[in-house]
C-alpha cells in the first residue's frame, strides 16, 4: 500500500504526494518545533522540509523505510538551519533557564509541599532539553517524542546504535544535573 | 551489592536496559545484578523517573491549521513552474573560470621553465612542443630559464654528480610543472563540488 502510494508519488501524482505529507507533516513538525524553539520557524522549516522531500522524491532508492529517509531529510535540514543560525550569531543560544532559576529562588520551593503542576513541569523540562546542544538534542527528541528505537535513530542520523545510546545516555547526565536542584528542592517527586 | 566489578561492567548497559535495548543475555545479567545491587537499583529507579518525566513533557502539539494545505500548495507551484536549472552555479563561475585559467597558465609556465633544466640534463622534454600551443611557441623563449643559466645555478654540476640517477632526476624535473598545474586544478575541485552540489 506504502509502495504504491509512493511509487505513484515517484511518478508525479499530487494525491500520492499530498498522502504522504498527511502521514508525515505532524511528526516533521513537532521535531522543527522542538529543535528550532519557534513555531513560525517550525512552520516553515516543515514547509520546506516537504518541499525538499518532494523534490528528492525520485531519488529515494528504498533502501531505508520511507519514514527513516523523511526524518533524515528532516533531521539533516533541521541541524543545517541551527548550523547556520549559529554562524549568522542570530539565534538565542544559552538563554537563561528562567523557569528552573525562578523555582530555586522561590523561597515556596524549598517547601516540599509545593507541587508544581504538570504544565510547569513540561515547561521546565522543555526549556531543559531545549538547552541541550543540537545533537544531543537531537537523539533526545527522537527518542522520547517521537518514540523511535536506537536502531532506527541510528539509521537516520548513520551512527551507531551505540553511538545513540551513548547520546541518550550523556543528554540524560545534562538533564539529570539541570534538574535535580528543582525535584531535590521539592518542586517534582523524583521518588527520592 | 552485587560488587564494584559487576557494577562498573554493567551499569554503562543501564540506559539500554531501560529502554529495552540490550541483547537477551546483557538483559538477563543486569536484571539479575538489579535484584542485589541497591546502588544501581536505585541508579536505575532515578533514570526511568527521568525517562517518564521526558515521555511526559515531550509529548506532540498540534501542527497548525493549513500546514499540509501550504506544503501542497508550494509543491504544487513548484511541479507547474518548475524552476530552471543552471548546469553551472552564475555565482560560483568566475571563482572556476579563474582558478582554471591559473591551472592552464601554471601548467604553460611549468613546462617553458623546466625545459631549459631538461636541455641541460639531455632530455628535452617530448611533451615541450605538444603541450605548448603554437600561438606561445614563440614567447616561450622569453620565459625559458635557459640552459646556460642553469648552469650558471649549478645546476650542471649537480647533475654530473647524479651521474646514473641523472634520468629519474630529469624525469622528476618534467613532473614538476606538472605537480604544480595539478596542485592548481585540485584547487577548482571545490568548485567544481559546490557546483555539482548545488545543480543535482
Amino acid at each position: 500500500m506504502v509502495e504504491r502510494e509512493l511509487e505513484r508519488a515517484k511518478n508525479g501524482d499530487p494525491e500520492a504526494f499530498s498522502g504522504i505529507v498527511r502521514s508525515h507533516q505532524h511528526r516533521v513538525y513537532n521535531l522543527a518545533l522542538r529543535m528550532l524553539r519557534d513555531p513560525d520557524e517550525a512552520k516553515d522549516a516543515t514547509q520546506d522540509i516537504f518541499i525538499k522531500l518532494h523534490s528528492r522524491l525520485k531519488n529515494f532508492r528504498h533502501s531505508s523505510r520511507l519514514s527513516t529517509w523523511v526524518y533524515r531529510v528532516a533531521t539533516n535540514h533541521l541541524l543545517d538551519q541551527l548550523r547556520r543560525a549559529k554562524r549568522e550569531r542570530t539565534r538565542r543560544i544559552n538563554r537563561p533557564w528562567k523557569e528552573v532559576t525562578h523555582l530555586r529562588n522561590d523561597p515556596r520551593s524549598e517547601d516540599p509541599a509545593v507541587v508544581v503542576n504538570q504544565e510547569e513541569v513540561r515547561q521546565i523540562v522543555g526549556e531543559a532539553v531545549d538547552e541541550l546542544p543540537d545533537l544531543y538534542r537531537t537523539v533526545i527528541v527522537l527518542h522520547y517524542q517521537q518514540g523511535l528505537s536506537y536502531r532506527e535513530i541510528a539509521e537516520i542520523l548513520g551512527v551507531s546504535p551505540r553511538t545513540v545510546g551513548t547520546r541518550i545516555h550523556r543528554a540524560k547526565a545534562r538533564l539529570r544535573s539541570r534538574l535535580d536542584p528543582v525535584w531535590r528542592g521539592g518542586g517534582i517527586d523524583g521518588g527520592k | 551489592m552485587g560488587g564494584n566489578k559487576h557494577c562498573d561492567r554493567l551499569r554503562p548497559h543501564l540506559e539500554a536496559f531501560l529502554h529495552d535495548e540490550l541483547k537477551a543475555e546483557i538483559r538477563e545479567q543486569m536484571a539479575e545484578h538489579l535484584d542485589v545491587c541497591e546502588e544501581c537499583r536505585k541508579e536505575c529507579e532515578e533514570m526511568r523517573f527521568l525517562d517518564d518525566v521526558l515521555f511526559s513533557a515531550l509529548t506532540m502539539e498540534s501542527s497548525p491549521s493549513g500546514l499540509t494545505e501550504e506544503i501542497l500548495r508550494r509543491s504544487n507551484l513548484i511541479r507547474e513552474n518548475p524552476p530552471e536549472r543552471d548546469w553551472v552555479r552564475r555565482d560560483l563561475l568566475p571563482g572556476m573560470l579563474g582558478s582554471g585559467l591559473v591551472s592552464v597558465l601554471t601548467l604553460l609556465l611549468g613546462v617553458i621553465l623546466w625545459s631549459g633544466f631538461l636541455e641541460l640534463s639531455g632530455i628535452l622534454d617530448p611533451l615541450e612542443d605538444a603541450i605548448i600551443p603554437w600561438f606561445l611557441q614563440p614567447v616561450a623563449g622569453l620565459w625559458e630559464v635557459p640552459p646556460d643559466v642553469w648552469e650558471s645555478m649549478g645546476a650542471k654540476m649537480v647533475l654530473d654528480a647524479l651521474g646514473p640517477w641523472i634520468q629519474w632526476v630529469a624525469s622528476l624535473a618534467s613532473i614538476g610543472g606538472v605537480g604544480l598545474a595539478i596542485i592548481c586544478l585540485m584547487v577548482t575541485v571545490p568548485f567544481w563540488w559546490r557546483t555539482v552540489k548545488a545543480t543535482s
